[in-house]
């Protein structure tokens, strides 16, 4: 017994000396699969792929496509990607979409294969409008993209839902933006592109180099959402020259909430913002959120010769405050400056917040209308005045939409199809811009690689020059 | 607060104290013969020609008959496991007489070889938990289940904070539900029960919420300091042992019944809803992962609230145990049913990200006004089963089987906090969670000649969690004045965790010489575990966009809107599995010389874990394993100063396994920073010391101070990691090294009747981590920057303590208790920004207990907790900002946060054969 008790032990003394020193942690985690990017061809594609969407040749995208670090897909003019279900673009690597005026590339939903019908028509219903579905999710970058350029390109019906991103800066199961960019080292170009419905924010960017000039927006956002640019954190460039029709809440809204470096610092110049706000809930604070352009929560930036039309606010620059339940927190209001912003409004609620009721916007005396005009001399910033003299004065002329709206609400009037925003020669618009500043130049120029053409601020305000220069839609 | 109930407890409590005087008196005190310790409760019977008269000894030993006629009497002492004494000679020759009859009863437990089966009573008693203290190898403080009985206590999270060095992390409605040991968080504690580690029933963490388990169901709580060898050493802090009660050796029967109530409830109403309705499973789990919802699949039936109108909480015990069959098979069944009307009132402040000018000045969007209704329903059941084929060999089986229903319901106002008119929200949650716990254990000790002995230990343990079909609820309007609602999307979620072990333990002992013990033995453990999440959200949203306005719940029109919401997301983050394989092996030698033992050991565990993620496998990290192996030495050394006093000193190293979701590398992105697992952290390894002077001066009184010293490597905490050039993610991470040292004293003293008991931590624990500041660069530009803090451990508290004042008095059979909680303040929520952690205030707890043996069966006991209904308080340590909100009072912190959850009240009754 004694004989056996020791080989017991004995054998467990050798167990020990077994593990007889301690052993750090031995880790084997699985390699992203990281699966050779296939060149695309025409027809469906989902996977990892990479290469050229050719020339006016379709694709299908039947699941999730990812582009890998370091590669790049190209979209060619004419190329058009349509989603046959809620896929998303996971982008770690680059997309180049390089569309031209006469071929736009398309990234669009066709359910079963066949491309939606919009619905533009005043007053549509939200709940049944095809916009704001959520037919596909979004072309989502990565903190590992170091560009994602679109030109002359289609974005429309995505703003899906997105499971576990494997993307950075997207929720747990929510929904996804049309366009994310989360690379404040990134370069992020939009120029003279599309954007029509989507769930939440069309264009969401939490850090970037920015460049997001003379697009179209129409019909951001469902029950939330900005037009052009929910902007946090760590995101420099200029945001000028869009127009945006309808947003659901503002038409641009930097913050410089989010943790990251730099500040965020936009130049948002001669953009047209129309019916901007009203889509918002209607209800409580929903009101309160804003119509145009936002500056909030520590941003910095320049805000020069835009032309607000109906929008439920004009201008707003942030203090912190309770704003009818909302709590909104200061923007860098030592670095913010403005002037030669342009309102005009069909009703009293508008023009009563031409300077936003409880905010810091200061009236700047090259706006128009003239602030000291209608302004009592006791006013202070962000008390609330009597701006009824202004109720659907100085209209802003465009080629074809009539103004006053001619009936319904500011919420029913979405979509740019069928209107013209030019401005007419007689317009009060009509040189009235500030040209005296350079814009941000982050990013390089370059037909391909960066912004095609960055312009200068117009001397027209809004998004058309008549000299044809500013938006080309 | 309500005097009525604490008058009539101060009245009770009276009617305890009363005394008597008399003359004619025969005294004495009685000791165990060996120990020399006063015997407590002895019988002490006196016949004489003035008749028969029966008392029983205090606390000290001693025992009184006053105002006896002179005469001849006869003494008569019994107690069990004692020889009876017996002096026919006292003679009181006066009325003023008085004669002394002191004695010492010999143990006859120690005249038998081999003794198996203690009594019961002696195992539960406090006599036995200090002796267990005593000839203990390692340091352990011990509650017996005596003292929880006569405690204001009903589950083992509220018994934990009496326990020196020892604070709770109290749920929202007020129960202790976590132990921090020494300052040390709940991640380096372990949980046993009768020595077999049990597995968890939380989603994400390895700790037992410990108001799983009834507190009537345990013999005692062992809080193991310092882990030998043969235990399982991931006790950096300490190590929970539950021993269950054990069959008694004669046929026992235990019943009580007791009724109770909230205070809050008397307050305001109880607002609770039915859970028939709930669906056990989401649609998705039913119908396959691409099924497409439709609104009619989800129930709002439990967004139906209704007051209950007389809350009364209800507590149920039975217990049954004999040995029959020649006392071979021994058994005891127990049940324990506990249905508890629970909540509190809460005051939050919402933080939202810092603001840069002055840097990181806090920011806050809304007060929370909560109001938690939550029905607790705690059964607890047991069974076990030895049966002894002779005093050598042993086979036990023990099954456990918790569960704990909670039927919560939060209530919640939020207006701004900044003054003004505003939108406001009135939110209810109805969440219904469902924890299990199941352990069968098949253990078998066998002695095969007198110095070689094994036991062997087979277990199979489950824990589940299951939340069905969590649903909230958010109304708007757009003034505190309004009184039209509207009604916001509302969530469904469905969530459950399952966590499988099966384990084997073998310990085999060997008497090398008479003064020498070698141990050795192993245990292997493996582990399944997973988590399952899915969610969906209903909108309604009406035609034209529109925010519905609410009227019920039954009318509202629900729609998936956009349509892409009636897929549930089951690719969520949350979402995982993973298993684990423990080996373990250790040996460990036992010097026995005269007055020194010398434990001294090592233990080696081998840890494997592997896991399985939603992750994209485009992702890194969509699965791994992990494994590590470690060494733990150990040595505890014991030195009897004499009979009664024992100097300890030990050494042991111990580790602390990250938790399976905090090796995920899946990036939970909130509003101003994104969390993530961390597949890189390592593993926590701590050297631990331990110095400590005990004093046993009698079966009752003692006092125990002592001093330790832990460094940890690779602690986990959490912080920002840079993830890309300028990407931030807040996860675990190992932050280098953390000291934590402090002094421990515990005392009590008896005086006759009267007994003050208490203990007294202080702990001082330091950490550094990465924190996130906002603030103005040198152009005056708002910047994000990194800065290191230095700050103790979240958790702990530089001084804790317990104050305890009873009266026990034999004669009478009455049993009372006074019991204050000190918790020092702390750190609650370590926060991502500098200097704006969440502090929650020092608070003291006050209870109340008594009990009053009706007859020979017969307990009647009250207990009611919260006395003083002192708030727990969390601020955030800066400048107060929000002078003059409500709460606000203090210009040097922020309040963030209130709880009150007033008293509670509970009487019943006990039986015992």
């Amino acid at each position: 017994m004694k004989n056996k008790i020791s080989i017991i032990f004995t054998a467990l003394i050798v167990q020990l000396a077994f593990y007889s020193c301690t052993k750090q942690e031995v880790t084997s985690i699985s390699s992203p699969v990281f699966s050779v990017s296939q060149s695309v061809k025409p027809g469906n594609i989902s996977g990892t792929i990479k290469g050229t969407l050719q020339s006016d040749s379709i694709y299908w995208v039947t699941g999730d496509v990812t582009i890998n670090k370091g590669d790049t897909v190209t979209a060619q003019p004419g190329a058009k990607i349509y989603f046959t279900g809620n896929y998303n673009f996971f982008i770690h690597g680059n997309l180049l979409s390089i569309g031209t005026q006469n071929k736009p590339v398309w990234f669009t939903a066709a359910p079963n294969k066949t491309l939606l019908v919009k619905k533009d028509i005043p007053g549509q219903d939200p709940t049944t409008d095809p916009a704001y579905r959520g037919w596909w999710g979004g072309l989502l970058g990565d903190t590992t993209t170091q560009f994602m350029i679109l030109k002359w390109t289609h974005i429309e019906f995505g703003g899906g839902t997105v499971g576990t991103s494997p993307v950075f800066g997207i929720k747990n199961a929510s929904t996804a933006y049309m366009i994310s960019f989360v690379n404040p080292k990134g370069m992020f170009v939009l120029e003279d592109s599309w954007l029509y419905g989507g769930v939440d924010d069309p264009i969401r960017i939490q850090g970037g180099m920015i460049h997001i000039m003379r697009n179209t927006s129409e019909k951001g956002g469902y029950t939330g959402g900005e037009g052009i640019g929910n902007i946090k954190a760590g995101t420099v460039g200029n945001v000028a020259y869009n127009l945006i029709i309808g947003p659901n809440t503002n038409g641009v809204k930097p913050s410089n909430n989010g943790g990251r470096n730099p500040q965020t610092n936009i130049y948002a110049y001669n953009n047209t913002i129309l019916n901007g706000g009203y889509r918002r809930l209607r209800v409580g604070n929903s009101l309160g959120r804003g119509g145009s352009i936002n500056y909030e929560e520590g941003s910095e930036g320049l805000i020069y010769n835009n032309l607000f039309v109906n929008c439920m606010f004009g201008l707003r620059i942030v203090g912190t405050a309770n704003y009818l339940g909302n709590a909104l927190i200061v923007a860098d209001t030592a670095h913010i400056s403005y002037g030669y912003n342009f309102n005009y409004g069909d009703s009293a609620a508008t023009v009563n917040q031409f300077y936003p009721v409880n905010f810091l916007t200061k009236p700047q005396p090259t706006d128009i209308p003239t602030p000291s005009s209608y302004l009592p001399a006791s006013y202070t910033v962000g008390s609330v005045y009597d701006g009824s003299v202004n109720i659907q004065k100085n209209n802003p002329q465009f080629v074809y939409y009539p103004l006053p709206q001619a009936s319904g609400t500011l919420a029913d009037i979405s979509f740019a199809t069928g209107w013209d925003f030019r401005l007419k020669p007689t317009s009060p618009c009509v040189g009235k811009g500030f040209i005296n500043f350079t814009p941000l130049s982050q990013i390089p120029v370059d037909p391909i690689y960066g912004a095609t053409e960055v312009t200068p601020p117009g001397s027209d305000i809004g998004c058309y020059q008549l000299n044809g220069s500013g938006n080309k839609h | 607060m309500n005097g009525f109930f604490i008058r009539k407890a101060l009245l009770f409590l009276c009617i305890g104290l009363a005394t008597y005087s008399f003359a004619g008196t025969i005294k004495g005190k009685i000791a165990d013969k060996k120990t020399g310790e006063p015997l407590v409760g002895a019988t002490v019977t006196v016949s004489g020609k003035g008749g028969s008269f029966t008392s029983k000894t205090s606390l000290d030993g001693s025992y009184i008959f006053k105002k006896l006629p002179e005469g001849s009497y006869t003494v008569k002492i019994q107690f069990v496991g004692y020889t009876e004494f017996t002096n026919d000679k006292v003679i009181l020759k006066s009325a003023d007489d008085i004669a002394v009859v002191n004695t010492d009863l010999s143990d006859i437990n120690t005249s038998l070889a081999n003794i198996t089966v203690n009594s019961k009573k002696s195992r539960e008693s406090d006599e036995f938990a200090r002796k267990t203290e005593h000839f203990s190898d390692n340091v352990v403080n011990i509650v017996s289940a005596r003292a929880i009985e006569v405690s204001p206590d009903i589950t083992v999270g509220n018994v934990l904070q009496r326990v020196s060095g020892v604070s709770v992390v109290r749920t929202n409605s007020g129960d202790g539900q976590y132990a921090i040991i020494r300052g040390m968080d709940q991640r380096y504690n372990y949980t046993t029960v009768n020595g077999i580690k049990i597995p968890s029933p939380n989603d994400k963490q390895r700790s037992i919420p410990m108001d799983i388990f009834p507190a009537d169901m345990i013999e005692r709580l062992e809080i193991v300091k310092a882990p030998t060898p043969k235990m399982e050493g991931d006790a950096i802090g300490g190590a929970m042992n539950l021993v269950m009660k054990d069959a008694p050796s004669t046929l026992t029967v235990n019943a009580n019944l007791a009724l109770g109530m909230s205070q809050v409830f008397l307050n305001r109403a109880f607002s609770g809803y039915s859970t028939s309705g709930i669906a056990s499973k989401a649609p998705n789990e039913i119908n396959g992962t691409s099924y497409v919802a439709k609104p009619a699949d989800f129930s709002t039936s439990q967004l139906n609230y209704h007051n209950v109108g007389l809350p009364a909480n209800t507590f149920a015990a039975l217990s049954i145990g004999n040995r029959i069959f020649n006392k071979r098979l021994g058994f005891l069944l127990a049940g324990s049913f506990q249905s508890i009307y629970r909540g509190g009132n809460t005051t939050y402040y919402n933080s939202l990200a810092p603001g840069p000018d002055p840097a990181n000045s806090p920011n806050f969007d809304v007060i929370q006004y909560r109001k938690y209704s939550n029905l607790q329903s705690r059964l607890g059941t047991h069974l076990k089963l030895d049966y002894a084929f002779n005093p050598d060999h042993k086979i036990t089986l023990y099954n456990l089987f918790l569960q704990l229903d909670e039927a919560g319901h939060r209530s919640m106002l939020t207006v701004p906090v900044l003054p003004g008119p505003g939108e406001v929200h009135n939110l209810d949650r109805s969440q219904f969670t469902r924890k299990t716990v199941y352990n069968s254990t098949l253990s078998g000790t066998d002695r095969f000649t007198k110095d070689f002995a094994l036991d062997w230990s087979l277990a199979y343990s489950l824990a589940t969690s299951k939340t069905p079909d969590w649903v909230e609820m958010d109304l708007l309007r757009t003034d505190i004045t309004s009184t039209t609602y509207f009604i916001k999307p509302v969530s469904h979620i469905w969530t459950h965790s399952r966590d499988e072990d099966k384990a084997g333990y073998l310990n085999l002992t060997y008497n090398v010489t008479k003064n020498f013990e070698l141990a050795g033995g192993g245990m292997y453990r493996s582990k399944d575990r997973s988590n399952f999440y899915t969610q969906y959200n209903l909108s309604t949203v009406i035609p034209g966009g529109f925010q519905q306005v609410y009227s019920t719940i039954n009318n509202t029109v629900f729609s998936f809107s956009p349509a892409s919401n009636a897929i549930g997301d089951s690719t969520n983050g949350n979402n995982y599995s993973a298993t684990e394989k423990v080996s373990a092996g250790y040996i460990q030698g036992k010097w026995n010389l005269k007055n020194l033992q010398i434990l001294a050991g090592a233990r080696s565990e081998h840890t494997e874990l592997s896991y399985v993620s939603q992750l994209s496998s485009q992702a890194a990290g969509k699965f791994g394993t992990i494994s590590y192996t470690d060494l733990l030495p150990s040595v505890h050394i014991k030195y009897a100063i004499d009979a009664r006093q024992n100097l300890r000193a030990s050494y042991y190293t111990a580790i602390s396994r990250p938790s399976y979701f905090e090796y995920i590398p899946a990036n939970i992105t909130g509003d101003y920073y994104t969390e993530s697992g961390n597949f890189n952290i390592k593993h926590t390894q701590s050297d631990n010391y331990d110095l400590r002077y005990e004093n046993y001066f009698s079966a009752t009184d003692h006092l125990f101070a002592g001093v330790f010293y832990k460094h940890l490597s690779n602690p986990i905490e959490y912080a920002f990691q840079q993830v890309s050039n300028n990407g931030y993610v807040y996860e675990p991470q190992n932050l280098g090294n953390a000291t934590n040292y402090g002094f421990e004293l515990v005392f009590s003293k008896y005086i006759r009747n009267w007994g003050l008991s208490g203990n007294y931590t202080y702990t001082h624990s330091a950490i550094t981590t990465t924190k996130q500041v906002y603030g103005l660069d040198a152009t005056l530009h708002p910047s994000y920057s990194y800065a290191n803090q230095t700050r103790p451990l979240q958790g702990q508290s530089d001084h804790i303590g317990n104050l305890s004042l009873l009266y026990k008095n034999p004669k009478n059979g009455f049993d009372g208790q006074l019991s204050l909680v000190y918790t020092g303040k702390r750190i609650n929520v370590v926060s991502p920004y500098l200097g704006l952690d969440f502090w929650q205030r020092a608070t003291t707890q006050l209870d109340f207990s008594a009990e009053k043996k009706l007859n020979k069966r017969f307990t009647a006991f009250i207990k009611v907790t919260n006395l003083l209904n002192n708030p727990i308080i969390v601020d955030v340590l800066h400048a107060n900002t929000l002078l003059g909100r409500p709460e606000q009072t203090d210009a040097s912190k922020i309040l963030v946060q209130k709880d009150v959850f007033n008293q509670t009240y509970m009487a019943g009754l006990r039986f015992k054969l």
